[in-house]
């Protein structure tokens, strides 16, 4: 299958399972109203009389942002702290998640039932947890030691020792490049693995990596290629929404905008869908 | 010939030239040693006969880990163990010390370290006079001494071929005369060296020649007079004169700029790799030129050299001396970030204040590093946009001016000294939050309160009779008494000592808010019974249209007290502003009548800059919807996005 042919494929896939963008995007939606909402009360017990608040919402002030930071740090310290652990939540759910899509994905079914997904979705959570960690693992190895090299290139990051910054630079933007790239394989990497747990699920995490590693190296040009295509996509609508924005800058095109804001995280929902359908067909063929 | 005759320049005197210096060292960079010969031509302007001369020997503070400089701060690590050619250390021994009539005094010598009794510190030194000084007398003394250059010391020493001169050669102190400064009777100004402050020194005029090695390039202050080959080496001279000191620096990787401001040669000496950011350096060094001399007074001297440190030699970056700054630039920092045009402007404005205006940076460093912050705000947020004159990359704004004022507010020292104290006496933290930013906030608030017009004619009146002298915190008081007197009367009072008990002397916090507002329906008596047989009412007029008694309460949180605005707005679009003098804790507006109050702000202009939280300044009766609205939508917006971006790592 060619890779353009793949790409359109899938997105027919993502436009068929549109109850399962919806179920995502409401749990990504409630999810970040536990935290906007909490935020939205603060302000509102806190500030909400004050004129500076009215005035502060027609652009960037910085002195507005640092006296309410100065003024409510206690306030926000403990929003920040529950930020966190909504966080470590939401990463434990993505994980739930993503067995329940790469189910959804392996096995299509006829029609879309909710209490099927998230049966789905329990399937291969420890698996996935598991590799979701070994990853986070190998990414924080990598970037160690790719630090270890930039101050091994440089003679040390003490900026005594470097004889010029513009060296620095150099160095920094060759390994922060070299770090994008094995970031990147490393995700496609991932989500092969993924789908081969899906297809294999009874044997070793190790032995699923082995066969992605294998599919991923017999034919590496293809799998790149959908991942840049992908990464375009990605681009390409993040601009168009950056540039839509700006022209519906101020308040009279707030809600507009939160629309505009609420369409682009489910075009990135989808995105996201059609990279797991492509993924799934190169692997089958 | 050693010496050079100088003392009769054609150039116009514009100081008392008291302590005058020509200097002859030879650099060996192998032993990082220097060994000099030091003329010293030092002129009595007092009424006493002076029968001791005090000098600093600022590179003695590297000599031991017990110096006062040392003690004071954090002790560098790289500074245990290390010995032979990197030895880390300096020193500075003076071997001789001759009069005119080549008579040995060194032998007489001591090291005073009267500021702390630490007999560890040989930063001052005294020697003693065969003959005293007369009053009027001139007297010219030869000295030799040999240095050690410290490895990567604040402000000062070399680091691989880089090598920056500051505080390096024994200076005299400044003999005050009765009456000078906060002289009584005639006495020796000359402090150990300590941590933050290094400024105080008589005019003068300088000539100094740096012998090299033939692949290095010297920059330093003034101008290059001669430059000669000695074979392997070369001679480089350079003289200035009524400076307060002498920097220089070398290294065989210098790329040097030259460029014009009016007059003034401009020279920039940077590394060849960061020779593109010398449009930086110009650009903002020009428009600190033009604003100066508008604003305060011309500069007369006819060079300045900008020295931008390559990474491994910022220990010298951000420094001012005579005719000479040192900047420091990140090639790897966008130009959205303006720390190159920051520090640039901030060091040539010391050029005014500190080194023309020659204040006591120890004793009474608002003088010189308050008044430069309050400059650098002034031009950068002019020539950058008072916005945009710090930060301005991806939407993020921030102005100079306003980073100042949120640098104080954030340090949690605001109250931990007041600005009038010594460098050294900011023992648990505050100097540079106190000393620079809380000065130029009450300058900016006295700018406000004063008009633009009335706080650049006290400075330029401080300026110009200031200049080339030694002013002391009352002389900057009382020209702003006279200024403020002759263009408002009594306006602010009958001085304006009232504001400086409390932003220079005093360590209150000013903060104004609302506290409250209030709008009441007034119960109206419904009518008079004239006709007690029928019960009829005559109504009242008022009865027609409701009627309100309205009330806003100001509230004086912190300890300071301005004068300050109050503006009051009612629903019929109609806005009152008061003017209250800001003593009290409280103040209260009453209005009855058929409008209601919706907002009430105390300082809409924002004036009183050193208000701690402008944030409770505005209050309106009803709640922002909008800021809700918008605040909760890109919270939301902001939270999905980041959400679905942790989903790559799954």
């Amino acid at each position: 299958m060619r890779i353009f042919d793949t790409y359109i494929s899938s997105v027919k896939d993502v436009i068929h399972t549109r109850p399962l963008i919806g179920t995502l995007y409401l749990l990504l939606l409630v999810f970040a109203l536990t935290v906007s909402v909490p935020f939205y009360n603060y302000l509102e017990s806190s500030f909400s009389y004050s004129l500076e608040f009215d005035e502060s919402v027609s652009g960037f002030d910085f002195l507005f942002i640092k006296d309410f930071i100065q003024e409510h740090k206690d306030g926000l310290g403990m929003f920040l702290l529950n930020l966190k652990w909504l966080i470590f939540l939401y990463f434990l759910m993505s994980v739930f998640l993503s067995s329940g899509i790469v189910s959804a994905v392996v096995a299509p079914k006829e029609s879309y039932k909710v209490g099927a997904f998230f049966r789905d979705c329990t399937k291969y959570f420890w698996k996935y947890l598991r590799m979701a960690v070994y990853f986070i693992l190998f990414y924080t190895i990598v970037f160690f030691l790719l630090f270890k090299l930039f101050e091994a290139i440089l003679g040390g990051v003490s900026v005594f020792e470097i004889e010029n910054d513009k060296l620095m630079i150099v160095v920094f933007y060759s390994l922060f490049g070299l770090f994008s790239l094995i970031f990147f394989l490393s995700i496609l990497l991932q989500d092969l693995c993924k789908l081969d747990i899906a297809h294999n699920p009874g044997d070793w995490i190790y032995k699923n990596l082995l066969r992605s590693l294998k599919k991923f190296s017999s034919n590496y040009l293809k799998y790149i290629f959908y991942y840049l295509l992908i990464l375009f996509s990605f681009v390409l609508i993040s601009l168009i929404v950056y540039v839509l924005k700006q022209y519906i800058k101020g308040m009279e095109w707030l809600f507009v905008s939160f629309i505009l804001g609420q369409i682009y995280i489910v075009l990135r929902i989808a995105i996201r869908l059609t990279k797991i359908f492509g993924l799934n067909y190169l692997y089958k063929n | 010939m050693f010496f050079y005759v100088h003392a009769g320049s054609a150039q116009e005197q514009l100081s008392p030239r008291i302590a005058n210096y020509e200097i002859d060292l030879e650099l060996d960079v192998v032993r990082k040693m220097i060994v000099a010969k030091q003329k010293i031509v030092w002129k009595n302007t007092s009424v006493d006969t002076i029968d001791e001369l005090r000098f600093h020997l600022y590179y003695n503070a590297f000599k031991n880990s017990e110096s006062s400089f040392m003690r004071e701060r954090e002790f560098p690590d790289f500074l245990t163990g290390d010995d032979g050619l990197d030895c880390p250390y300096g020193w500075l021994k003076v071997d001789g010390f001759k009069n005119e009539h080549g008579t040995e005094l060194i032998e007489g010598h001591e090291y005073l370290y009267e500021d702390d009794g630490n007999t560890n510190d040989q930063t001052v030194l005294s020697i003693p006079l065969e003959h005293g000084i007369l009053p009027g007398e001139t007297r010219s003394f030869y000295m030799n001494w040999t240095s050690r250059i410290p490895k990567i010391m604040p402000r000062t020493g070399y680091n691989k071929e880089f090598y920056f001169f500051a505080q390096w050669f024994p200076k005299l102190g400044v003999y005050e005369a009765a009456g000078v400064r906060y002289a009584k009777t005639g006495q020796w100004n000359c402090h150990q060296y300590h941590s933050r402050g290094e400024y105080y020194a008589d005019f003068g005029n300088y000539t100094v020649s740096m012998t090299v090695p033939q692949d290095y390039v010297v920059g330093a202050s003034g101008a290059l007079i001669e430059k000669k080959d000695l074979g392997e080496k070369n001679r480089w001279t350079f003289e200035v004169n009524d400076v307060i000191d002498f920097a220089w620096t070398c290294s065989p990787h210098f790329a040097v700029v030259k460029d014009k401001w009016e007059d003034v040669d401009l020279t920039v000496y940077t590394y060849k790799s960061h020779i593109d950011c010398t449009a930086r350096y110009l650009k903002s060094i020009k428009y600190a030129f033009e604003y100066m001399d508008k604003h305060v007074g011309k500069y007369p001297y006819k060079t300045l050299t900008i020295l931008d440190p390559p990474l491994h030699g910022m220990f010298t970056g951000g420094m001012e001396y005579p005719t000479f700054i040192t900047s420091l630039h990140f090639c790897f920092l966008p130009p959205c970030l303006k720390t190159t045009e920051t520090l640039t402007v901030h060091e040539f404005i010391h050029q005014y204040f500190m080194q023309m205006v020659a204040t006591h940076e120890q004793e009474e460093p608002w003088m010189d590093e308050g008044i430069t912050t309050y400059f650098e705000g002034r031009i950068l947020d002019k020539y950058e946009g008072e916005k945009t004159s710090l930060i301005d990359c991806f939407g993020a704004q921030i102005g100079n001016g306003d980073f100042n004022r949120t640098e104080f507010f954030e340090s949690g020292v605001v109250t931990i000294a007041p600005c009038s104290i010594k460098s050294r006496d900011f023992e648990h933290g505050g100097y540079g939050e106190i000393a620079y930013n809380k000065t130029a906030i009450w300058l900016k608030t006295m700018e406000r309160m004063l008009g633009i017009e009335t706080m650049d004619k006290i400075l330029k009146t401080y300026f110009d009779r200031w200049k080339f002298k030694h002013p002391k915190t009352q002389d900057f008081i009382d020209i702003t008494n006279e200024i403020v007197q002759e263009n408002h009367g009594d306006e602010f009072g009958e001085n304006l000592n009232w504001f400086f008990d409390q932003v220079l002397f005093g360590t209150g916090e000013c903060d104004y808010g609302i506290h409250m507002i209030k709008n009441e329906e007034v119960k109206t008596p419904i009518g008079f019974v004239e006709d007690f047989d029928k019960c009829n009412l005559t109504q009242n007029e008022s009865e027609l249209n409701k009627r309100y008694k309205s009330e806003a309460v100001i509230r004086r949180y912190g300890e300071m007290y301005f004068p300050v605005e109050v503006e009051i707005e009612f629903d019929n679009g109609k806005s009152v502003i008061k003017k209250w003098d800001g003593k009290d804790r409280t103040v209260g507006y009453e209005f009855v009548g058929t409008e209601q109050i919706i907002s009430v702000s105390v300082d809409p202009h924002r004036k009183i800059w050193i208000d701690k939280n402008f944030n409770n300044n505005g209050k309106s009766i009803n709640k922002s919807d909008r800021g809700l609205k918008y605040y909760f939508y890109k919270a939301l917006e902001w939270t999905q996005n980041i959400m679905e971006s942790l989903t790559i790592l799954i």
